[in-house]
């Protein structure tokens, strides 16, 4: 479980959050909602250990992570968290299949057989030797999602997953997200202006300047 | 003159640096198998070396024995090589810790004895007894001071030490601060090359007898050449690079490999941290041991750059056969006539008496004590143009071995037949009393 | 994964590359260099020190009223094989004997002033007490001269390189010495004053200038302790155990002293090698040889670090996401530099390869030979790459490390 509490994020131009109270269940699929400068990239970014808050706690099953240090941060990440962006950030001069084992390489040590595996999951199979620029956006997307979970985390952050992509690869992105968040049972947070993406969730917090002004449970 | 004498100093915190940092490599080990000493063993430990230095201080040593206690302390330190890598395919169920107490009490004891003798002949030289004890004893409590550290360091050192680890780190604390004025562990290399040199001059020589091949002249020349090219000087250091670097070398690439199998049910990101920490905690425990390896070869790479130095054979013991000593030319393993000195050691009515044959670049065969009329009789080693004697660094030419006076070796009459040296144990032991008694002179 | 990145670091930073490759090669290759001038020079001062030189000079003793008279004093011949019965005779390796004296010659009808210097060149000198012989003469305690054409006898002389020089005379010229004629029969190099001599055997000099039994001074070469701390006290204020250690050592200072005791009238005085002092200068040649590599290693690293913190700065993004991902410091700076290391062993070996042709030329300026090649440089020009990409990276990779990946990822909100 997630708990976050009186979340504030102050930048020497503007203040992004201004007191983030929040908590999250494991197995929950969380969609964030709000216009540009909502804050809900900011939060998503603390939640990930990318970025230290200026006030407030974060903590994962009771682990306080915005005490931690540089390194014990970057620990965490690769044991508990899988990011996927907006941009499909992939290392541009590195095959599809490498990109995902760079992922392992950070947490642990290379395996090739397991990361032509996870790329078979999300249907790139035949796409193992390709760039990055070889492949279509939603394939790129696919591999950034094969690199996240590569690891087994217990929850994955995306931050505007689909926003590059059309409605029909929106739509396979999300259908192979929601597969395969009822098999391998990872909470995921998922940040979106759009209502499509954030109505795939079972909850939705919906953010304007800084804060959560609404707080929505969907059951389907 | 000043009170304080650095090199007193300096000896002093070298030889008790080493102790603690071996106690403390000890504990370390012993603490990631939660069994850990008390201040009891540091108190026998400490009692133990007082005993030996006051022992080292008040009792006087035959030059002979105290030559002797130096080169125990250089076989302790091959035994202690030899455990490290013999102890990498060892698993032990239970470990006392008295053992480890016992092996710091064997690795250092030569050493300490050292330092006492150290410290005499300094205060006897510097004519400051004072200043050179004080300087020691100093030296001997900033050493000891490493122990006050313990716990921080203790904990730091566990991960990276295996049973193996912890035999090779002695080693290269033995290696790098042991011996007060560098006998032991500075002769590794050189002794190493000999060692092997001998063994490859006997192999050689019995494969010679296995399949009987005559001692014919015509071979002699080309094929000892020959075989003296492969087994010269070069070959055998590069052989000793090997056999000090390899067996290391093996342990710490069998230490980089993946684990030969994962506990079941671990599959995915768990399976591949499993293998990663256990790559890891290895990876720290190769640490050491490659250490040594790269510490080995730093040494050996400036052995090789400084040439040979100076050559002290073992004496090896002859009896008395109707009142003469009688002494083969050839012998396997041993050629009297090849330019080295050959140094035996005679026993009689519980007085050692050493003496040693040399061949003459003039080709005149010389048989002289190990030791001359004006100095302590510590004796001879060999350099690459003369001999010298060890006590007093005075040169002696190679030629003028065998004749008497000055600092030259006291010779000693024989008869020589074809095969063999005789010398008459009366000979000796008249001539041995011309050697200087180590009391002063007027 | 890793030679992937290799290459693209290869490919797309094609000016680091170049800039990292060359401060690499230059610096490798100068400081290869300088370490086997380096160990060049230490070998030279060691086999200097080995070869046999004078080390005692034994000078007629002239005290009180007797240097007011200004008349030269002499040493007798016949004492030399005296020499051979002090104590420590055994060390006695070399000796030579010099009469020094003006000689008034004539060369084609033209009068001179010439320096003129007796010795022995190879002498067979029977040991007192003893059947043998002692190898002795000029050589004996010089290893620097060198004849060129051969070595005089009766009647023949020899003459040094800058007076040959200076006269325009060759082997096999003559000079007249009052009514006697003397041929040149070979031409001295020394490097030093007995350039400007004429040489001959002690015989014919003592003979010319009537001067039968005598020489100036001799020069000894003795096999001795080197000189320590302990040498130079007082032996009057010393324990009986450090008396009896001194007494037993063979010093020079010692063995001086034994000389000047058994040659009548004479005062022997230890001079320090040529070598020793030539081994001096050396010495501070070296210091300033590794003060040279340090500076050059700091430059090429300085090269280095100015190359990679560019490219670093283009590939932030990379590594921001590489931190996103989890990466650690030392594991996104074994990817990040596995390119830069490529590149600088490569440029390692480039540069102990130019250091063996760079030494061969200064060897050649230096010396005279090319300096020997010697493989041991390899490995350790690829530490010195090694190293200089360590120490060229550390700032670089401190500062890309230190950025926050929500930062180089998103650019602030």
């Amino acid at each position: 479980m997630i708990k976050v509490r009186g979340l504030k994020k102050v930048y020497p131009s503007a203040v992004a959050l201004r007191g983030v109270d929040m908590d999250i269940q494991d197995n929950e699929w969380l969609s964030i909602m709000g216009p540009s400068g909502s804050g809900k990239s900011t939060l998503l970014n603390i939640l990930g250990g990318l970025d230290y808050p200026t006030e407030g706690s974060v903590s994962y099953d009771g682990k306080e992570i915005t005490t931690m240090k540089e390194d014990e941060l970057a620990v965490f990440r690769r044991e508990n968290i899988g990011f996927i962006f907006q941009q499909s950030y992939l290392i541009p001069y590195l095959t599809a299949l490498e990109n995902v084992m760079l992922a392992q390489y950070f947490h642990s040590i290379v395996d090739e057989k397991e990361a032509a595996e996870a790329l078979k999951r999300v249907g790139l199979s035949h796409r193992l030797h390709h760039r990055p620029s070889e492949l279509s956006g939603g394939e790129q997307q696919r591999v950034c999602i094969a690199r996240a979970l590569i690891n087994s985390p217990k929850v994955l952050l995306a931050d505007e997953p689909t926003g590059n992509l059309d409605r029909e690869n929106t739509r396979v992105i999300l259908e192979l997200l929601g597969e395969l968040h009822s098999n391998e049972g990872f909470t995921i947070v998922l940040v979106t202006h759009d209502p499509y993406v954030a109505g795939w969730g079972k909850r939705l917090l919906t953010m304007e300047d800084g804060r959560i002004i609404k707080d929505e449970s969907f059951h389907s | 003159m000043s009170l304080f004498i650095p090199e007193a100093f300096i000896g002093s915190i070298k030889g008790t640096i080493a102790i603690s940092a071996s106690w403390l490599v000890i504990n370390s080990y012993l603490s990631s198998k939660n069994k850990e000493t008390g201040p009891v063993h540091l108190f026998i430990l400490i009692l133990w070396f007082m005993l030996l230095f006051i022992a080292g201080t008040f009792i006087e040593f035959d030059a002979f024995y105290k030559d002797q206690i130096r080169r125990v302390s250089a076989y302790m330190f091959g035994l202690l090589l030899i455990t490290a890598i013999f102890s990498s395919g060892w698993s032990l169920k239970r470990e006392f810790r008295l053992f480890y107490i016992f092996l710091i009490m064997l690795l250092y004891g030569p050493d300490v004895m050292s330092l006492s003798f150290f410290l005499k002949d300094l205060s006897a030289m510097r004519q400051n007894f004072t200043g050179a004890y004080i300087a020691g004893i100093t030296g001997f409590l900033s050493g000891l001071s490493l122990l006050f550290f313990e716990k921080k360091i203790r904990s730091g050192l566990s991960p990276y030490l295996s049973l193996t680890g912890l035999f090779f780190s002695l080693s290269a604390i033995k290696l790098l601060l042991g011996g007060t004025g560098g006998y032991a562990e500075l002769s590794l290399i050189p002794a190493v090359q000999r060692g092997l040199m001998k063994f490859f001059h006997d192999l050689v020589h019995q494969l010679f007898v296995f399949f009987m091949v005559p001692d014919h002249p015509l071979l002699k020349t080309t094929v000892w050449n020959f075989i003296g090219l492969i087994f010269g000087e070069a070959f055998t250091m590069i052989a000793t690079l090997c056999i000090l670097v390899i067996p290391p070398l093996v342990i710490v690439l069998r230490l980089l490999k993946r684990p030969e199998e994962v506990p079941e049910g671990l599959k995915g990101a768990e399976r591949r941290k499993y293998i990663h920490e256990f790559m890891l905690l290895n990876r720290k425990r190769a640490f050491p041991i490659f250490l040594f390896a790269l510490m080995v070869s730093f040494f050996w790479f400036f052995k090789a750059e400084s040439g040979p130095g100076l050559y002290i054979p073992q004496p090896v013991p002859v009896v008395e056969e109707e009142g003469f000593v009688i002494i083969k030319l050839k012998e396997p393993g041993r050629e009297l006539g090849d330019g080295n000195i050959h140094k035996f050691i005679l026993r009689k009515d519980e007085k050692t008496y050493r003496f040693f044959i040399f061949k003459r670049p003039d080709g005149k065969f010389s048989v002289c004590l190990d030791a001359c009329e004006i100095c302590p009789p510590e004796g001879y080693g060999q350099a690459r143009q003369h001999l010298i004697c060890i006590y007093c660094n005075t040169p002696i030419p190679f030629n003028t071995v065998g004749e008497p006076g000055g600092c030259n070796p006291i010779p000693v009459g024989y008869i020589m037949t074809e095969k063999e040296i005789k010398i008459e144990v009366e000979e000796i032991l008249k001539k041995w009393r011309l050697v200087h008694s180590g009391v002063s002179r007027e | 994964m890793f030679f992937r990145v290799i290459i693209n670091f290869l490919r797309k930073e094609k000016k680091a590359v170049t800039v990292i490759f060359f401060s690499t090669v230059a610096g490798t290759a100068v400081i290869a260099t300088m370490l086997s001038l380096s160990f060049e020079i230490e070998d030279k001062v060691k086999r200097e020190l080995r070869s046999f030189g004078a080390n005692i000079i034994v000078e007629p003793e002239v005290k009180g009223l007797m240097s007011l008279a200004g008349q030269p004093h002499y040493l007798m011949e016949s004492d030399i094989p005296r020499v051979k019965t002090i104590f420590w005779r055994h060390n006695i390796i070399g000796i030579a004997p010099f009469l020094e004296a003006t000689l008034d010659g004539n060369i084609n009808g033209k009068a001179y002033k010439f320096n003129g210097l007796g010795t022995w060149f190879d002498k067979e000198l029977p040991v007192p007490g003893e059947k043998g012989f002692m190898k002795t003469g000029v050589f004996t305690v010089v290893s620097w001269w060198y004849v060129d054409g051969r070595l005089p006898l009766k009647r023949e002389c020899l003459f040094g390189s800058a007076l040959a020089g200076r006269l325009g005379l060759k082997i096999g010229d003559t000079v007249t010495f009052g009514k006697e004629v003397f041929t040149i029969t070979g031409i001295l190099s020394t490097g030093s004053r007995e350039d400007d001599f004429i040489v001959m055997s002690l015989e014919e000099m003592q003979r010319i200038k009537g001067l039968a039994g005598r020489v100036s001074y001799i020069w000894i070469s003795a096999l001795t302790t080197p000189m320590d701390e302990f040498a130079y006290k007082d032996p009057s204020k010393m324990t009986p155990a450090e008396y009896e250690k001194w007494y037993c050592t063979g010093y020079v200072t010692s063995i001086a002293k034994q000389i000047e005791e058994v040659i009548r009238g004479s005062s022997a005085r230890p001079v320090w090698r040529v070598a020793e002092a030539e081994g001096n200068i050396l010495r501070k040649l070296k210091l300033a040889v590794y003060l040279l590599s340090l500076i050059t290693l700091l430059a090429s690293a300085m090269g280095l670090s100015a190359a990679l913190m560019s490219s670093f700065l283009k590939r932030s993004r990379e590594i921001g996401l590489m931190k996103a991902l989890g990466g650690g410091g030392l594991k996104i700076s074994l990817l990040l530099l596995s390119g830069v290391a490529a590149v600088t062993v490569l440029a390692s070996l480039g540069g102990f390869l130019l250091s063996l042709f760079l030494s061969d030329i200064i060897g050649k300026e230096v010396f005279g030979t090319g300096l020997e090649n010697r493989v041991l440089l390899l490995p350790i020009a690829l530490l010195i790459g090694i190293f200089m990409t360590i120490a060229g990276a550390f700032l670089p990779l401190r500062r890309s490390l230190s950025l926050k990946p929500a930062i180089v990822l998103k650019g602030m909100e």
